[in-house]
Protein backbone atom coordinates (compact mmCIF):
# COMPACT_ATOMS: atom_id res chain seq x y z
CA UNK A 1 0.00 0.00 0.00
CA UNK A 2 1.14 3.49 -0.80
CA UNK A 3 2.01 5.78 2.04
CA UNK A 4 -0.16 8.87 2.50
CA UNK A 5 2.04 11.83 1.69
CA UNK A 6 1.05 14.51 4.19
CA UNK A 7 3.60 16.95 2.89
CA UNK A 8 2.15 16.81 -0.61
CA UNK A 9 -1.34 17.03 0.77
CA UNK A 10 -0.47 20.23 2.64
CA UNK A 11 1.15 21.64 -0.46
CA UNK A 12 -2.04 21.00 -2.40
CA UNK A 13 -4.10 22.63 0.33
CA UNK A 14 -1.87 25.67 0.13
CA UNK A 15 -2.32 25.91 -3.63
CA UNK A 16 -6.05 25.27 -3.32
CA UNK A 17 -6.37 28.15 -0.88
CA UNK A 18 -5.00 30.44 -3.54
CA UNK A 19 -7.73 29.08 -5.85
CA UNK A 20 -10.48 29.76 -3.31
CA UNK A 21 -11.17 33.26 -4.69
CA UNK A 22 -12.12 31.77 -8.06
CA UNK A 23 -14.31 29.14 -6.43
CA UNK A 24 -16.02 31.82 -4.33
CA UNK A 25 -16.34 34.06 -7.38
CA UNK A 26 -18.19 31.30 -9.23
CA UNK A 27 -20.29 30.35 -6.23
CA UNK A 28 -21.34 33.79 -5.06
CA UNK A 29 -22.07 35.34 -8.46
CA UNK A 30 -23.95 32.24 -9.56
CA UNK A 31 -25.98 32.44 -6.37
CA UNK A 32 -26.71 36.15 -6.73
CA UNK A 33 -27.75 35.95 -10.39
CA UNK A 34 -29.63 32.74 -9.67
CA UNK A 35 -31.48 34.49 -6.86
CA UNK A 36 -32.54 37.39 -9.08
CA UNK A 37 -33.77 35.01 -11.76
CA UNK A 38 -35.47 32.86 -9.10
CA UNK A 39 -37.34 35.87 -7.73
CA UNK A 40 -38.65 36.68 -11.20
CA UNK A 41 -39.65 33.05 -11.85
CA UNK A 42 -41.33 32.72 -8.47
CA UNK A 43 -43.28 35.96 -8.87
CA UNK A 44 -44.40 35.07 -12.38
CA UNK A 45 -45.60 31.68 -11.23
CA UNK A 46 -47.14 33.04 -8.03
CA UNK A 47 -49.00 35.76 -9.93
CA UNK A 48 -50.02 33.33 -12.70
CA UNK A 49 -48.74 35.52 -15.52
CA UNK A 50 -50.26 33.76 -18.59
CA UNK A 51 -47.69 32.22 -21.05
CA UNK A 52 -44.54 33.04 -19.04
CA UNK A 53 -45.84 30.93 -16.21
CA UNK A 54 -45.85 27.84 -18.44
CA UNK A 55 -42.43 28.64 -19.85
CA UNK A 56 -40.90 28.90 -16.38
CA UNK A 57 -42.72 25.82 -15.20
CA UNK A 58 -41.09 23.85 -18.02
CA UNK A 59 -37.74 25.50 -17.29
CA UNK A 60 -37.83 24.60 -13.60
CA UNK A 61 -38.88 21.07 -14.42
CA UNK A 62 -36.03 20.67 -16.96
CA UNK A 63 -33.35 22.08 -14.67
CA UNK A 64 -34.42 20.03 -11.70
CA UNK A 65 -34.78 16.93 -13.84
CA UNK A 66 -31.30 16.95 -15.40
CA UNK A 67 -27.77 16.80 -13.94
CA UNK A 68 -25.77 20.01 -13.44
CA UNK A 69 -23.06 18.44 -15.58
CA UNK A 70 -25.37 18.29 -18.58
CA UNK A 71 -26.45 21.89 -18.04
CA UNK A 72 -22.82 22.95 -17.88
CA UNK A 73 -22.15 21.23 -21.21
CA UNK A 74 -25.17 22.88 -22.80
CA UNK A 75 -24.08 26.33 -21.68
CA UNK A 76 -20.42 25.67 -22.47
CA UNK A 77 -20.68 23.95 -25.87
CA UNK A 78 -24.12 24.17 -27.35
CA UNK A 79 -25.34 27.67 -26.58
CA UNK A 80 -22.14 29.38 -27.85
CA UNK A 81 -22.39 27.45 -31.12
CA UNK A 82 -26.01 28.44 -31.50
CA UNK A 83 -25.30 32.09 -30.73
CA UNK A 84 -22.29 32.25 -33.03
CA UNK A 85 -24.18 30.70 -35.91
CA UNK A 86 -26.62 33.59 -35.63
CA UNK A 87 -23.94 36.26 -35.08
CA UNK A 88 -21.97 35.12 -38.08
CA UNK A 89 -24.80 36.19 -40.35
CA UNK A 90 -24.82 39.69 -38.89
CA UNK A 91 -22.03 42.19 -39.00
CA UNK A 92 -21.64 42.18 -35.24
CA UNK A 93 -17.97 41.46 -34.53
CA UNK A 94 -18.66 39.80 -31.20
CA UNK A 95 -18.10 36.03 -30.95
CA UNK A 96 -18.85 33.88 -27.93
CA UNK A 97 -15.23 32.76 -27.60
CA UNK A 98 -14.61 36.26 -26.28
CA UNK A 99 -16.63 35.32 -23.21
CA UNK A 100 -14.42 34.09 -20.41
CA UNK A 101 -14.84 30.46 -19.44
CA UNK A 102 -15.55 31.36 -15.84
CA UNK A 103 -18.47 33.51 -16.96
CA UNK A 104 -19.98 30.59 -18.88
CA UNK A 105 -19.58 28.36 -15.85
CA UNK A 106 -21.20 30.87 -13.56
CA UNK A 107 -24.09 31.26 -15.99
CA UNK A 108 -24.62 27.49 -15.95
CA UNK A 109 -24.49 27.39 -12.16
CA UNK A 110 -26.81 30.41 -11.89
CA UNK A 111 -29.37 28.82 -14.19
CA UNK A 112 -29.19 25.62 -12.19
CA UNK A 113 -29.63 27.18 -8.77
CA UNK A 114 -32.35 29.57 -9.98
CA UNK A 115 -34.75 26.66 -10.48
CA UNK A 116 -34.27 25.40 -6.94
CA UNK A 117 -34.36 28.85 -5.38
CA UNK A 118 -37.52 29.75 -7.27
CA UNK A 119 -39.31 26.77 -5.75
CA UNK A 120 -38.17 27.80 -2.27
CA UNK A 121 -39.32 31.38 -2.81
CA UNK A 122 -42.63 30.17 -4.23
CA UNK A 123 -43.16 28.06 -1.13
CA UNK A 124 -42.35 31.09 1.00
CA UNK A 125 -44.79 33.23 -0.97
CA UNK A 126 -47.54 30.69 -0.53
CA UNK A 127 -46.86 30.47 3.20
CA UNK A 128 -46.80 34.26 3.44
CA UNK A 129 -50.31 34.20 2.05
CA UNK A 130 -52.13 36.73 -0.03
CA UNK A 131 -53.37 38.55 3.04
CA UNK A 132 -50.24 40.47 3.91
CA UNK A 133 -49.47 41.29 0.31
CA UNK A 134 -52.98 42.62 -0.21
CA UNK A 135 -52.75 44.62 2.98
CA UNK A 136 -49.55 46.17 1.64
CA UNK A 137 -51.23 47.12 -1.63
CA UNK A 138 -54.22 48.46 0.24
CA UNK A 139 -52.06 50.89 2.23
CA UNK A 140 -50.94 52.20 -1.14
CA UNK A 141 -47.65 50.47 -1.80
CA UNK A 142 -46.33 50.12 -5.34
CA UNK A 143 -45.16 46.74 -6.70
CA UNK A 144 -41.55 47.53 -5.91
CA UNK A 145 -42.38 48.60 -2.35
CA UNK A 146 -44.30 45.36 -1.84
CA UNK A 147 -41.31 43.36 -3.05
CA UNK A 148 -38.86 45.36 -0.97
CA UNK A 149 -40.87 45.77 2.22
CA UNK A 150 -43.03 42.66 2.40
CA UNK A 151 -41.80 39.88 0.15
CA UNK A 152 -38.07 40.22 0.70
CA UNK A 153 -38.08 40.61 4.47
CA UNK A 154 -40.75 38.01 5.12
CA UNK A 155 -40.17 35.34 2.55
CA UNK A 156 -36.42 35.74 2.36
CA UNK A 157 -35.84 35.70 6.06
CA UNK A 158 -38.04 32.65 6.43
CA UNK A 159 -36.12 30.94 3.65
CA UNK A 160 -32.63 31.60 5.02
CA UNK A 161 -32.04 27.99 6.11
CA UNK A 162 -33.03 26.69 2.66
CA UNK A 163 -31.05 29.35 0.85
CA UNK A 164 -28.00 28.47 2.86
CA UNK A 165 -28.32 24.81 1.90
CA UNK A 166 -28.52 25.81 -1.76
CA UNK A 167 -25.53 28.10 -1.52
CA UNK A 168 -23.59 25.11 -0.23
CA UNK A 169 -24.80 23.01 -3.17
CA UNK A 170 -23.60 25.68 -5.58
CA UNK A 171 -20.23 25.67 -3.85
CA UNK A 172 -19.93 21.93 -4.35
CA UNK A 173 -21.26 22.10 -7.91
CA UNK A 174 -18.68 24.75 -8.78
CA UNK A 175 -16.10 21.95 -8.60
CA UNK A 176 -17.46 20.72 -11.95
CA UNK A 177 -15.75 23.73 -13.48
CA UNK A 178 -12.53 21.67 -13.64
CA UNK A 179 -14.13 19.70 -16.50
CA UNK A 180 -13.89 22.80 -18.63
CA UNK A 181 -10.34 23.39 -17.42
CA UNK A 182 -10.93 26.15 -14.91
CA UNK A 183 -8.33 26.29 -12.17
CA UNK A 184 -10.63 26.67 -9.23
CA UNK A 185 -10.08 24.54 -6.12
CA UNK A 186 -10.72 21.14 -7.71
CA UNK A 187 -9.00 21.99 -10.97
CA UNK A 188 -5.89 23.16 -9.16
CA UNK A 189 -5.67 19.99 -7.09
CA UNK A 190 -6.18 17.81 -10.13
CA UNK A 191 -3.42 19.48 -12.08
CA UNK A 192 -1.00 19.07 -9.19
CA UNK A 193 -1.88 15.41 -8.80
CA UNK A 194 -1.51 14.64 -12.49
CA UNK A 195 2.25 15.24 -12.22
CA UNK A 196 2.86 12.59 -9.54
CA UNK A 197 -0.37 10.54 -9.50
CA UNK A 198 -1.02 11.37 -5.85
CA UNK A 199 -4.75 11.80 -6.52
CA UNK A 200 -5.79 10.58 -3.10
CA UNK A 201 -3.80 13.28 -1.30
CA UNK A 202 -5.11 15.88 -3.72
CA UNK A 203 -8.75 14.92 -3.18
CA UNK A 204 -8.32 14.86 0.59
CA UNK A 205 -6.91 18.36 0.26
CA UNK A 206 -9.90 19.62 -1.74
CA UNK A 207 -12.19 17.92 0.77
CA UNK A 208 -10.64 19.90 3.59
CA UNK A 209 -10.92 23.16 1.69
CA UNK A 210 -14.58 22.63 0.70
CA UNK A 211 -15.47 21.51 4.17
CA UNK A 212 -13.95 24.59 5.77
CA UNK A 213 -15.78 26.82 3.27
CA UNK A 214 -19.04 25.01 4.01
CA UNK A 215 -18.62 25.41 7.74
CA UNK A 216 -17.98 29.10 7.20
CA UNK A 217 -21.22 29.46 5.22
CA UNK A 218 -23.07 27.62 7.98
CA UNK A 219 -21.58 29.92 10.58
CA UNK A 220 -22.61 33.03 8.67
CA UNK A 221 -26.09 31.57 8.23
CA UNK A 222 -26.33 31.00 11.95
CA UNK A 223 -25.36 34.59 12.69
CA UNK A 224 -27.93 35.94 10.21
CA UNK A 225 -30.61 33.68 11.69
CA UNK A 226 -29.86 34.91 15.18
CA UNK A 227 -30.11 38.49 13.98
CA UNK A 228 -33.46 37.76 12.34
CA UNK A 229 -34.78 36.05 15.46
CA UNK A 230 -33.89 39.06 17.55
CA UNK A 231 -36.01 41.13 15.18
CA UNK A 232 -39.03 38.98 15.83
CA UNK A 233 -38.83 36.61 12.87
CA UNK A 234 -39.73 33.05 13.65
CA UNK A 235 -37.68 30.84 11.37
CA UNK A 236 -38.65 27.52 12.87
CA UNK A 237 -42.35 28.00 12.56
CA UNK A 238 -42.35 27.93 8.77
CA UNK A 239 -39.82 25.27 7.96
CA UNK B 1 -78.55 64.32 -3.43
CA UNK B 2 -76.02 67.11 -3.13
CA UNK B 3 -73.66 66.48 -6.02
CA UNK B 4 -70.90 68.61 -4.51
CA UNK B 5 -70.56 66.22 -1.60
CA UNK B 6 -70.31 63.08 -3.69
CA UNK B 7 -66.92 61.65 -2.84
CA UNK B 8 -66.77 58.11 -4.11
CA UNK B 9 -68.69 56.86 -7.05
CA UNK B 10 -68.80 53.46 -8.69
CA UNK B 11 -70.49 53.21 -12.04
CA UNK B 12 -71.47 50.01 -13.81
CA UNK B 13 -68.90 47.84 -12.05
CA UNK B 14 -68.73 44.38 -13.61
CA UNK B 15 -66.50 41.53 -12.55
CA UNK B 16 -66.30 37.90 -13.61
CA UNK B 17 -64.13 35.07 -12.41
CA UNK B 18 -63.79 32.79 -15.39
CA UNK B 19 -67.27 32.36 -16.83
CA UNK B 20 -68.84 33.22 -13.50
CA UNK B 21 -70.18 36.76 -13.48
CA UNK B 22 -70.05 37.98 -9.88
CA UNK B 23 -70.85 41.69 -10.32
CA UNK B 24 -73.39 42.58 -13.00
CA UNK B 25 -73.04 46.33 -13.17
CA UNK B 26 -73.07 47.86 -9.70
CA UNK B 27 -73.58 51.56 -9.12
CA UNK B 28 -72.74 53.07 -5.77
CA UNK B 29 -72.52 56.61 -4.54
CA UNK B 30 -70.87 57.58 -1.28
CA UNK B 31 -70.90 61.09 0.13
CA UNK B 32 -68.40 62.61 2.48
CA UNK B 33 -69.09 61.46 6.04
CA UNK B 34 -71.42 58.68 4.91
CA UNK B 35 -71.50 55.33 6.64
CA UNK B 36 -72.73 53.01 3.91
CA UNK B 37 -73.63 49.53 5.08
CA UNK B 38 -73.79 46.78 2.47
CA UNK B 39 -76.01 43.81 3.29
CA UNK B 40 -76.85 40.74 1.31
CA UNK B 41 -76.79 36.97 1.23
CA UNK B 42 -73.58 34.98 1.01
CA UNK B 43 -72.19 34.95 -2.49
CA UNK B 44 -73.95 38.18 -3.43
CA UNK B 45 -70.64 39.74 -4.40
CA UNK B 46 -70.19 42.09 -1.44
CA UNK B 47 -66.55 41.23 -0.83
CA UNK B 48 -65.84 41.38 -4.53
CA UNK B 49 -67.40 44.83 -4.76
CA UNK B 50 -65.40 46.11 -1.80
CA UNK B 51 -62.20 44.71 -3.28
CA UNK B 52 -63.00 46.46 -6.53
CA UNK B 53 -63.52 49.72 -4.63
CA UNK B 54 -59.97 49.29 -3.25
CA UNK B 55 -58.80 48.10 -6.68
CA UNK B 56 -57.43 44.91 -5.15
CA UNK B 57 -59.63 43.39 -7.83
CA UNK B 58 -59.62 45.02 -11.23
CA UNK B 59 -63.17 45.53 -12.49
CA UNK B 60 -63.73 44.18 -16.00
CA UNK B 61 -65.95 47.10 -16.80
CA UNK B 62 -67.14 50.29 -15.17
CA UNK B 63 -65.57 53.32 -13.58
CA UNK B 64 -64.51 54.31 -10.11
CA UNK B 65 -64.17 57.89 -9.02
CA UNK B 66 -62.84 59.43 -5.84
CA UNK B 67 -63.00 63.20 -5.79
CA UNK B 68 -61.84 63.96 -9.33
CA UNK B 69 -59.64 60.91 -9.86
CA UNK B 70 -61.30 58.43 -12.20
CA UNK B 71 -59.93 54.93 -12.75
CA UNK B 72 -61.06 51.94 -14.76
CA UNK B 73 -59.67 48.70 -16.18
CA UNK B 74 -57.40 50.64 -18.55
CA UNK B 75 -55.83 52.93 -15.96
CA UNK B 76 -52.08 52.90 -15.51
CA UNK B 77 -50.39 51.41 -12.45
CA UNK B 78 -49.59 54.92 -11.27
CA UNK B 79 -53.21 56.00 -11.36
CA UNK B 80 -54.28 52.82 -9.59
CA UNK B 81 -51.74 53.35 -6.81
CA UNK B 82 -52.84 56.95 -6.49
CA UNK B 83 -56.46 55.82 -6.32
CA UNK B 84 -55.66 53.15 -3.74
CA UNK B 85 -53.96 55.71 -1.54
CA UNK B 86 -57.30 57.48 -1.21
CA UNK B 87 -58.88 54.32 0.16
CA UNK B 88 -57.99 51.94 2.95
CA UNK B 89 -59.24 48.49 3.71
CA UNK B 90 -59.98 46.64 6.92
CA UNK B 91 -59.99 42.91 6.26
CA UNK B 92 -62.09 40.11 7.66
CA UNK B 93 -58.90 38.18 8.55
CA UNK B 94 -57.11 41.37 9.75
CA UNK B 95 -54.14 40.74 7.41
CA UNK B 96 -51.65 42.37 9.73
CA UNK B 97 -47.95 42.23 8.86
CA UNK B 98 -47.07 39.29 11.08
CA UNK B 99 -43.42 40.10 11.54
CA UNK B 100 -44.10 43.66 12.62
CA UNK B 101 -45.30 44.96 15.95
CA UNK B 102 -48.62 46.76 16.30
CA UNK B 103 -46.78 50.06 16.11
CA UNK B 104 -44.76 49.04 13.04
CA UNK B 105 -47.93 47.81 11.35
CA UNK B 106 -49.45 51.27 11.64
CA UNK B 107 -46.19 53.07 10.80
CA UNK B 108 -45.47 51.07 7.64
CA UNK B 109 -47.79 52.99 5.34
CA UNK B 110 -46.93 56.32 6.93
CA UNK B 111 -43.19 55.86 6.42
CA UNK B 112 -43.09 53.95 3.13
CA UNK B 113 -46.06 55.38 1.30
CA UNK B 114 -46.53 58.81 2.81
CA UNK B 115 -42.78 59.32 3.31
CA UNK B 116 -43.14 60.66 6.82
CA UNK B 117 -40.13 60.86 9.15
CA UNK B 118 -39.84 57.92 11.54
CA UNK B 119 -40.52 59.90 14.71
CA UNK B 120 -43.47 61.75 13.20
CA UNK B 121 -44.89 58.44 11.94
CA UNK B 122 -44.39 56.91 15.37
CA UNK B 123 -46.27 59.75 17.02
CA UNK B 124 -49.17 59.42 14.60
CA UNK B 125 -49.21 55.63 14.94
CA UNK B 126 -49.33 55.86 18.74
CA UNK B 127 -52.12 58.41 18.55
CA UNK B 128 -54.24 56.03 16.48
CA UNK B 129 -53.41 52.97 18.52
CA UNK B 130 -54.52 54.99 21.57
CA UNK B 131 -57.75 55.83 19.72
CA UNK B 132 -58.56 52.15 19.29
CA UNK B 133 -57.66 51.42 22.92
CA UNK B 134 -54.30 49.74 22.41
CA UNK B 135 -52.02 52.16 24.24
CA UNK B 136 -50.39 49.26 26.08
CA UNK B 137 -49.80 47.07 23.03
CA UNK B 138 -47.44 49.13 20.87
CA UNK B 139 -44.71 46.52 20.84
CA UNK B 140 -46.86 43.39 20.67
CA UNK B 141 -46.61 41.15 17.62
CA UNK B 142 -49.91 40.10 16.00
CA UNK B 143 -49.53 36.50 17.15
CA UNK B 144 -49.70 37.64 20.77
CA UNK B 145 -52.86 39.72 20.28
CA UNK B 146 -56.47 38.56 20.45
CA UNK B 147 -58.58 38.70 17.29
CA UNK B 148 -60.34 41.81 18.54
CA UNK B 149 -57.05 43.52 19.28
CA UNK B 150 -55.64 42.53 15.90
CA UNK B 151 -58.67 43.94 14.15
CA UNK B 152 -58.29 47.18 16.10
CA UNK B 153 -54.68 47.40 14.90
CA UNK B 154 -56.07 46.87 11.39
CA UNK B 155 -58.48 49.76 11.93
CA UNK B 156 -55.71 52.00 13.34
CA UNK B 157 -53.53 51.13 10.34
CA UNK B 158 -56.30 52.22 7.97
CA UNK B 159 -57.28 55.34 9.95
CA UNK B 160 -53.71 56.62 10.36
CA UNK B 161 -53.36 57.00 6.61
CA UNK B 162 -56.25 59.49 6.63
CA UNK B 163 -57.83 58.01 3.51
CA UNK B 164 -60.92 59.53 1.94
CA UNK B 165 -62.84 56.36 2.67
CA UNK B 166 -62.28 53.22 4.75
CA UNK B 167 -63.68 49.94 3.47
CA UNK B 168 -64.58 47.28 6.02
CA UNK B 169 -65.22 43.70 4.91
CA UNK B 170 -67.08 41.88 7.68
CA UNK B 171 -64.63 43.21 10.26
CA UNK B 172 -66.19 41.26 13.11
CA UNK B 173 -67.21 37.98 11.53
CA UNK B 174 -63.95 36.16 12.30
CA UNK B 175 -64.14 37.19 15.97
CA UNK B 176 -65.36 35.29 18.99
CA UNK B 177 -68.73 36.75 20.02
CA UNK B 178 -67.35 38.35 23.17
CA UNK B 179 -64.81 40.32 21.12
CA UNK B 180 -67.27 41.73 18.59
CA UNK B 181 -68.37 44.55 20.88
CA UNK B 182 -64.95 46.16 21.26
CA UNK B 183 -64.46 46.37 17.50
CA UNK B 184 -67.96 47.68 16.83
CA UNK B 185 -67.55 50.36 19.47
CA UNK B 186 -64.31 51.54 17.84
CA UNK B 187 -66.15 51.65 14.53
CA UNK B 188 -68.99 53.63 16.06
CA UNK B 189 -66.56 56.16 17.46
CA UNK B 190 -64.86 56.69 14.13
CA UNK B 191 -68.23 56.99 12.37
CA UNK B 192 -69.08 59.74 14.85
CA UNK B 193 -66.00 61.79 13.98
CA UNK B 194 -67.16 61.88 10.38
CA UNK B 195 -64.89 59.32 8.73
CA UNK B 196 -66.43 58.07 5.50
CA UNK B 197 -66.99 54.33 5.69
CA UNK B 198 -68.30 51.51 3.53
CA UNK B 199 -69.03 48.49 5.68
CA UNK B 200 -70.03 44.98 4.73
CA UNK B 201 -71.52 43.40 7.84
CA UNK B 202 -74.15 41.10 9.19
CA UNK B 203 -74.45 43.11 12.41
CA UNK B 204 -77.95 44.40 11.87
CA UNK B 205 -78.22 46.43 15.07
CA UNK B 206 -74.97 48.16 14.19
CA UNK B 207 -76.27 48.90 10.71
CA UNK B 208 -79.52 50.33 12.07
CA UNK B 209 -77.64 52.53 14.50
CA UNK B 210 -74.93 54.06 12.38
CA UNK B 211 -75.71 53.59 8.70
CA UNK B 212 -76.52 56.76 6.81
CA UNK B 213 -77.31 54.52 3.87
CA UNK B 214 -78.04 50.82 3.54
CA UNK B 215 -77.36 48.99 0.29
CA UNK B 216 -78.80 45.53 -0.25
CA UNK B 217 -77.03 43.32 -2.75
CA UNK B 218 -78.02 39.98 -4.23
CA UNK B 219 -76.75 38.04 -7.23
CA UNK B 220 -74.15 40.64 -8.11
CA UNK B 221 -76.57 43.54 -8.19
CA UNK B 222 -77.76 46.30 -5.93
CA UNK B 223 -81.33 45.28 -5.18
CA UNK B 224 -82.34 48.23 -3.11
CA UNK B 225 -80.84 51.14 -1.24
CA UNK B 226 -82.01 53.80 1.13
CA UNK B 227 -81.72 54.92 4.72
CA UNK B 228 -81.85 52.31 7.44
CA UNK B 229 -85.50 52.95 8.18
CA UNK B 230 -86.53 52.58 4.54
CA UNK B 231 -84.77 49.29 4.22
CA UNK B 232 -85.58 47.70 7.54
CA UNK B 233 -89.18 48.84 7.76
CA UNK B 234 -90.38 49.56 4.25
CA UNK B 235 -88.40 47.29 1.97
CA UNK B 236 -89.95 47.48 -1.47
CA UNK B 237 -88.16 44.58 -3.09
CA UNK B 238 -89.12 40.99 -2.46
CA UNK B 239 -85.46 39.88 -2.45
CA UNK B 240 -84.70 42.41 0.31
CA UNK B 241 -87.56 41.15 2.44
CA UNK B 242 -86.54 37.57 1.98
CA UNK B 243 -83.00 38.35 3.00
CA UNK B 244 -84.08 40.34 6.05
CA UNK B 245 -86.43 37.57 7.11
CA UNK B 246 -83.48 35.21 7.18
CA UNK B 247 -81.24 37.36 9.32
CA UNK B 248 -83.78 39.04 11.60
CA UNK B 249 -85.90 36.38 13.30
CA UNK B 250 -88.57 38.86 14.36
CA UNK B 251 -88.57 40.57 10.95
CA UNK B 252 -92.19 39.83 10.10
CA UNK B 253 -93.23 41.74 13.21
CA UNK B 254 -91.20 44.80 12.30
CA UNK B 255 -93.44 45.38 9.29
N1 LIG C 1 -60.88 35.03 -6.67
C1 LIG C 1 -62.01 34.36 -6.99
N2 LIG C 1 -62.00 33.42 -7.94
C2 LIG C 1 -63.11 32.76 -8.27
N3 LIG C 1 -64.32 32.98 -7.72
C3 LIG C 1 -64.41 33.92 -6.77
C4 LIG C 1 -63.26 34.66 -6.34
N4 LIG C 1 -63.65 35.53 -5.39
C5 LIG C 1 -64.97 35.33 -5.21
N5 LIG C 1 -65.44 34.38 -6.04
C6 LIG C 1 -66.84 33.92 -6.13
O1 LIG C 1 -67.63 35.05 -6.25
C7 LIG C 1 -68.85 34.87 -5.57
C8 LIG C 1 -69.14 36.07 -4.71
O2 LIG C 1 -68.14 36.14 -3.73
P1 LIG C 1 -68.06 37.28 -2.64
O3 LIG C 1 -66.99 36.88 -1.73
O4 LIG C 1 -67.97 38.60 -3.31
O5 LIG C 1 -69.47 37.16 -1.92
P2 LIG C 1 -69.95 37.83 -0.57
O6 LIG C 1 -71.19 38.55 -0.89
O7 LIG C 1 -68.85 38.60 0.04
O8 LIG C 1 -70.29 36.56 0.31
P3 LIG C 1 -70.06 36.31 1.88
O9 LIG C 1 -71.21 36.94 2.59
O10 LIG C 1 -70.12 34.81 1.97
O11 LIG C 1 -68.75 36.86 2.24
C9 LIG C 1 -68.76 33.58 -4.80
O12 LIG C 1 -69.50 32.61 -5.50
C10 LIG C 1 -67.29 33.23 -4.87
O13 LIG C 1 -67.10 31.85 -4.95
MG1 LIG D 1 -67.63 38.33 1.76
Amino acid sequence: MMKFNIEFCLKVIEKCISAVPLTLYLTLWAFIFGMILALIIALVRYKNVPILRKVFQLYVSFIRGTPVMLQLYIVYYMIPIAIDSVLIRTNIAFRTNQIEIKVLVLIALALNVSAYLSEIIRGGLISLGKGEIEAAYSVGMTDSMVIRRIIIPHVFVLCIPNFSANLISVLQASSLAYFVSLREVTGTAKIMASSNWKYFEAFVATGVVYWVLTVMIELITYLIEEMAKRRGYNLRKQY
Amino acid sequence: MDQAQSMLQAEGIKKSFGSNQILRGVDLEVNKGDVVVILGPSGAGKTTLLRCLNFLEKPDDGKLRIDDLIVDARSSKREIVEYRRKTAMVFQQYNLFKNKTALQNVMEGLVQVQRKQKDEAEMIAKEYLDKVGLHNKYDAYPASLSGGQQQRVGIARALALKPEVILFDEPTSALDPELVGEVLSVMRSIAEIGITMVVVTHEIQFAMDIATKVVVMADGEVVEQGNAKDIFQNAKEERTRQFLKKIIPEYSYVI
